[in-house]
């Protein structure tokens, strides 16, 4: 699965934006690679640093072993990293104004996406299935929650829509 | 009144150098550290805290401090290193301080917890249990758990180890935001 995941982040650190609007990773979690037919004229000109830097601290977590934190905290999966990562790519394809968001691992094995903004703040907690978290702006509360594998657009059009 | 708890915290620390006496209950004018650990904990380039040093362990609402006003700073070291893991790059940074009276003004509990730690080990109690493994929070515990770490890395003040290789602090006097902000 580890030799999976690095082959993941390089694919995923050259690849063509509009690739992450899909909902599945480029393999099975049998480790089994599927192949991906990239038309050269669909290559997007997208923000690819701030793909680049935000997938290599997704890598990092990767790198994250079970007590890292020094207190008994979990790593976070394969799954919760390829759910990451994805977000983070269809970020930088649809949404280049929205400000990249502070990664973090969490505790338990999930990680944070934290958006804080003048107009208010949004919290994304990404878990082996499920996703959790809210859009906050002025005194207005929006939740949102959902399958981790379908996160992608909608959310990120509802976190774009508070804070830019 | 506040010399007299002076005075009560100093007999407290001489009996717990000479007999390891030590009260269960935690005064206000106590204060508690938190190891640091880099590099989800601080942002070593800014030599700043992140709200993630404050998270509670899994399956609990407890973050694991140690009473620094009785057991001293380096025992505190010493405890600190012991969690250190240079291998899965965890590396023990320095000490975020808080008083005990700023966290309990916050209305979150600071206990004692030897038993299933060691002597002069305590927890902050959010209230707030963090779930288990890979799940995500309700969104609402989301907003309370980040609310809760904003406030206590706001509340307290780091101090960064300028030799974590030695097993003795070396550093400044540990003391909590209020104060160090009335000494300068």
């Amino acid at each position: 699965m580890n030799s999976n995941w690095s082959d993941y982040v390089m694919w995923a650190a050259n690849a063509p934006a509009y690739m992450f609007e899909m909902t599945k990773p480029p393999f099975s979690i049998a480790g089994q690679f599927l192949s991906v037919v990239v038309p050269s004229d669909l290559v997007s000109t997208v923000s690819t640093s701030l793909r680049r830097e935000s997938i290599k601290r997704v890598e990092g977590l990767q790198s994250l072993r079970d007590g890292w934190d020094g207190y008994g905290g979990c790593a976070p999966s394969t799954q919760v990293c390829i759910h990451a990562t994805q977000l983070i790519q269809c970020l930088a394809a649809t949404f280049p104004d929205l400000s990249s968001p502070d990664i973090s691992p969490s505790s338990n094995g999930t990680v944070l996406l934290t958006w804080e903004a003048d107009a208010g703040e949004a919290v994304l907690e990404i878990g082996d299935s499920k996703f959790s978290g809210y859009v906050k702006r002025s005194g207005s509360f929006a939740p949102l929650v959902g399958e981790a594998a379908s996160l992608g657009k909608n959310e990120l059009s509802v976190i774009a829509g508070c804070l830019v | 009144m506040f010399s007299l708890e002076r005075v009560k915290q100093k007999l407290v620390r001489i009996g717990f150098c000479m007999c390891r006496y030590l009260p269960r209950k935690i005064a206000d004018e106590e204060i508690v550290v938190r190891a640091i650990f880099s590099p989800y904990h601080v942002d070593t380039k800014k030599g700043k805290l992140r709200p993630n040093a404050f998270r509670p362990s899994p399956g609990t609402d407890e973050i694991s401090v140690m009473r620094s006003s009785v057991i001293g700073p380096h025992r505190c070291k010493k405890k600190a290193l012991k969690l250190e893991d240079p291998a899965a790059t965890k590396v023990y940074r320095g000490f975020a301080v808080l008083s005990v009276r700023a966290v309990r003004a916050a209305h979150i509990c600071v206990v004692d917890s030897r038993k299933e730690n060691f002597l002069g080990h305590a927890d902050i109690r959010t209230g707030n249990v963090t779930p288990l493994k890979g799940v995500p929070g309700e969104p609402r515990e989301i907003e309370r758990s980040k609310a809760i770490c904003d406030l206590l890395t706001t509340h307290s003040k780091y101090y960064a180890d300028p030799s974590p290789a030695q097993s003795r602090w070396r550093g400044e006097r540990l003391i909590p935001l209020e104060i160090y902000a009335i000494s300068i």
